[in-house]
């Protein structure tokens, strides 16, 4: 790194990537999604320590043996955690907005999602999101089988 | 250096995906710890072998090492290929720090654009314009071989031949990859993954061995194929000659090899990089007695390889394979990554002693 | 289980850390640093047995491998070289896997090294929520920062603790960085500024998050034998721990989670794991510095909590009354830490650079005078790895 280089202006190559995949989004996955589609949530039970994940998965990272149960859960459950969004994001939504983790009743675990709420005053806001606080989660009229067919709303 | 016990292994191959690359994972991590007669909880680390870019998504780690059994565990990720992984694993064991170590490796290519990948692993500068990705790359090695050694593109044709005729039929055609690489002189690529449970030289009662690593040695060469060896894998001798040493044999005890074979030139460098075959004679010595010790019990890469894990699931299936018939000496196996083979790891393994 | 071999940083590298390095190519980066730890070791390239790359996703600059275009510059030619990439905990890892790379008895001489140019691309942010699960997250804002705010949520719900202790994190390592020569980010602010600096995610505002850094760092580690020989000053490495938890912060919540989002349990049992090795009971007497890795400021409360250095809650207080300042009983990042540079693939590295530079007596502006022991960490993932290694100017030999 010598001083030369300071002197002039440092060679820039350009380039622009578009990678292609496709993931798999296997049988539990898959039918996680299509069920979302129909406007339905269910959880994943292990048969060894009878959680119910969410999201669900094929296996129990803990008992290390595959799930085997559908178990539905929601519509309502309880916020655990959020965070308020103020700043914009690259190819994420315009701030503020909310994320939270919510536990849906029959749910051992917390699901993140969008959680629509009036957001003038951010910080009044923050106050109203106390873990505990009860949510429900609420579908919309067109749903593409994806986690965003639903978002949570205080109840 | 002290052996280290191959507790269990597994490995999978498949043409197709049946579930999420996660399951996948899970898959062979739970089915190697079933063959080594071991639970989740008698791990005490993890080392994985993956690549972001092959998986699609950055850190992947943090979504494979659950699946893979790390959960509360020590875990890391060695992306260079799944023998790679295992070198770390058996060091963490000869080190004092773990008894028990999962290494597990995948590739899933169904998922991704792989040429599109390679192309962003070249240097930027001046190599990426050139495009010298995989296939291209495999010409320059096979052109730079045949030439350094007086060899003739008969001789890719030919074994061509043999290694179809093993595996039954003959897929590819004629036409160029790169010349002198013909698409029949390629194996076909295909998912897969390959996990072995090692533990220290006293293994948990209950649980028999497949067998022993016994040495290992990788080594890597410069990035720039012009600035390398043209015909000949020098990192690979300095890899092989780390692992016999260790090892505390000569190439002369080695009974087989399970080597890198994605194309018949990777085959015959691999085999005269090792020190298997003389420099420039290993087409003839595959047409003699060498032929029928070269990956014997993985099988041909023609039946379809699957990626990045490629060694480690030949480890994993010679496992299995000593699990039937336990017995026999030496192997080595070895695995290449890297344009053109810039990096070699090779293993020492051998069966439990009947 | 006791060691094969015992061993130690013998030297240690590390570049200016800056947003752009125009000045350099990657591997030239790489090899600065190498090149620097291996002088102040009084080696050359020739005396390295392996090398372990520090490299987390290579997207931020921009080439596949990037180990792979590393190995000459950085003496690895025809040298047993491998990476590790554990996101944010890379150099943590590599550290941790140079020591076993020597302490198994196959290499005497190890150079874990590693780069990042975190400017070749403006799209960091989108590049960073490549991270996430297709299927399940990617759609969200989930990045480090809004994982980090969640993770302060929880921490004031179960502490109490408040923005303005977070802010006091900021402030005092501004501070602490003037005095390293190396730190992107450096000087006087107030924690009225950090109270009132841009909210980037509720609680957390501009100040209280990490820069992202492009620089080097790497450290040569020897095997006892080599140090003996050579007569070498050493920063002995008598701990290293490390631990994995799930991908799903939602299963670290809730009534059936084995591990709180709210606490650094997984660096607790990294930590727990390093101490025995390195018969360490006590912490807070026993450690004199800690070099945390804490990309924000938040983070830093969560550490000094999970090390055992004052008890779970008291972090947010203890902090804010200066306890971990200079001439404190633990001095905690007196390198300015995470909050004021971040070179992401190797930040995890620099943690364990600056903690070493402590016991070799070469930390210059901000040497802690006398210090003994010390402890690097270092996290990644959905802040789900985390490492930490203890150092000493002694080594203390068997295992448990």
């Amino acid at each position: 790194m010598s001083d030369a280089t300071t002197a002039t202006e440092a060679l820039v190559v350009p380039e622009d990537w578009h990678i292609h995949y496709e993931y798999s989004a296997g049988p539990v996955v898959g039918h996680f999604l299509r069920g979302l589609a129909e406007g339905r949530i269910e959880g994943r039970r292990c048969p060894g320590c009878q959680m119910v994940w969410m999201p669900p998965r094929g296996y129990c990272e803990r008992c290390f043996v595959p799930t085997d149960t559908w178990v539905p859960v929601g519509p309502e459950g309880a916020l655990e955690a959020f965070t308020i969004v103020g700043q914009k994001f690259e190819n994420l939504p315009d701030p503020p907005y909310v994320i939270a983790f919510c536990r849906l009743d029959g749910a051992d675990t917390a699901l993140v999602n969008f959680l629509r709420m009036p957001l003038d005053d951010v910080a009044a806001a923050a106050r109203r999101l106390r873990p505990g606080t009860r949510v429900r989660a609420v579908f919309e009229d067109r749903r593409a089988a994806r986690i965003t067919d639903f978002h949570y709303e205080l109840v | 250096m002290d052996p280290v016990a191959l507790a269990g292994a597994a490995a999978v191959r498949r043409a197709i995906p049946t579930g999420r690359l996660e399951e996948l994972v899970f898959e062979t991590a739970a089915a190697a710890l079933a063959d080594a007669g071991l639970s989740r909880a008698d791990l005490d680390a993890v080392v994985l072998g993956a690549s972001d870019e092959l998986d699609g998504r950055s850190i992947s780690s943090m979504l494979t090492a659950a699946p893979a059994g790390a959960l509360l565990k020590d875990e890391a990720k060695v992306p260079d290929s799944g023998l790679h992984a295992l070198a770390l694993g058996v060091m963490k064991v000869l080190s004092g720090s773990a008894a028990t170590v999962m290494v597990i490796s995948w590739g899933a290519p169904s998922e991704c654009s792989r040429e599109a990948i390679q192309r962003t692993a070249l240097e930027p500068f001046v190599e990426r314009p050139v495009g010298t990705i995989d296939g291209v790359a495999f010409g320059l090695t096979a052109a730079a071989y045949l030439e350094r050694h007086g060899r003739a593109l008969a001789d890719l044709d030919r074994r061509a031949d043999v290694r179809h005729a093993r595996v039954g039929g003959d897929r590819g055609g004629d036409g160029w990859i790169a010349y002198p690489l013909r698409r029949r002189h390629v194996a076909p690529v295909v998912d897969g993954a390959a996990a072995v449970v090692l533990v220290s030289g006293r293994p948990p009662a209950g649980a028999a061995p497949a067998g022993w690593i016994r040495g290992l040695g990788w080594a890597s060469d410069v990035h720039a194929m012009a600035e390398r060896t043209p015909g000949a894998w020098p990192a690979l001798e300095v890899a092989a000659a780390r692992a016999l040493g260790r090892a505390g044999i000569a190439i002369a005890d080695v009974a087989g090899y399970e080597v890198d074979d994605r194309t018949v030139i990777h085959e015959a460098l691999a085999l005269e990089g090792l020190g298997a075959a003389a420099p420039g004679t290993a087409f003839d010595a595959l047409d003699g007695e060498l032929g029928s010790r070269v990956n014997r019990h993985s099988g041909d890469g023609f039946a379809g390889i699957p990626v990045h894990c490629t060694g480690l699931w030949r480890l994993a299936t010679v496992c299995a394979a000593w699990r039937d018939r336990p017995g026999g000496g030496p192997l080595l196996v070895h695995d290449s990554v890297g344009l053109g083979g810039q990096s070699h790891a090779v293993v020492v393994a051998e069966a439990v002693r009947e | 289980m006791s060691a094969a071999v015992r061993a130690a940083i013998v030297g240690v590298g590390e570049t200016a850390y800056r947003t752009h390095h125009p000045d350099a190519t990657y591997p030239e980066l790489a090899q600065a640093a190498g090149l620097a730890a291996l002088a102040m070791a009084g080696m050359t390239p020739a005396d390295v047995d392996a090398v372990v790359y520090s490299m987390a996703p290579t997207h931020f600059m921009g080439v596949t491998d990037a180990q792979l275009w590393a190995v000459g510059p950085v003496g690895g030619r025809h040298k047993p070289l491998m990476r590790l990439h554990t996101g944010g905990a890379t150099g943590g890892s590599a550290a941790e896997a140079g020591y076993h790379h020597a302490a198994s008895g196959l290499h005497d001489c190890v150079l874990v090294v590693g780069a990042d140019k975190v400017a070749e691309t403006r799209d960091a942010q989108f590049i960073l929520n490549l991270i996430w699960d297709p299927f399940f997250e990617r759609d969200f804002a989930l990045n480090t920062v809004t994982m980090a705010a969640i993770q302060a949520v929880r921490h004031m719900e179960q502490y109490g603790s408040t923005e303005e202790q977070m802010a006091e994190v900021a402030v005092r390592s501004w501070r602490r960085a003037k005095r390293n020569p190396r730190a992107h980010l450096r000087g006087d602010i107030s924690v009225a500024q950090v109270l009132e600096s841009p909210l980037m995610s509720w609680p957390l505002k501009r100040y209280d998050c990490c820069p992202r850094s492009s620089g080097a760092a790497a450290v040569v580690i020897a095997s006892e034998r080599v140090i003996r020989e050579r007569g070498l000053d050493a920063a002995w490495i008598n701990g290293a721990g490390a631990l994995a938890n799930t991908v799903f912060m939602g299963d670290r919540l809730g009534p059936r989670r084995l591990t709180d989002m709210g606490d650094w349990d997984e660096l607790r049992g990294a930590a727990a794991t390093a101490y025995r090795q390195a018969g360490i009971t006590d912490p807070a007497r026993q450690i004199d510095v800690a070099e945390t890795y804490a990309p924000f400021s938040i983070n830093e409360i969560m550490a000094v909590e999970a090390l055992g250095l004052c008890a779970a809650g008291e972090g947010g207080p203890a902090i804010a009354e200066g306890r971990f300042d200079e001439g404190g009983e633990v001095e905690v990042n007196p390198s300015g830490g995470t909050l004021c540079a971040n070179p992401i693939a190797v930040t995890g590295l620099v943690r364990v650079c600056d903690a070493a530079l402590q016991l070799l007596d070469r930390a210059g502006g901000y040497q802690v005078p006398g210090a003994q022991t010390a402890v690097a960490t270092a996290v990644g993932g959905s802040f789900q790895f985390q490492t930490c290694m203890v150092l000493g100017r002694e080594p203390t030999g068997g295992k448990s």
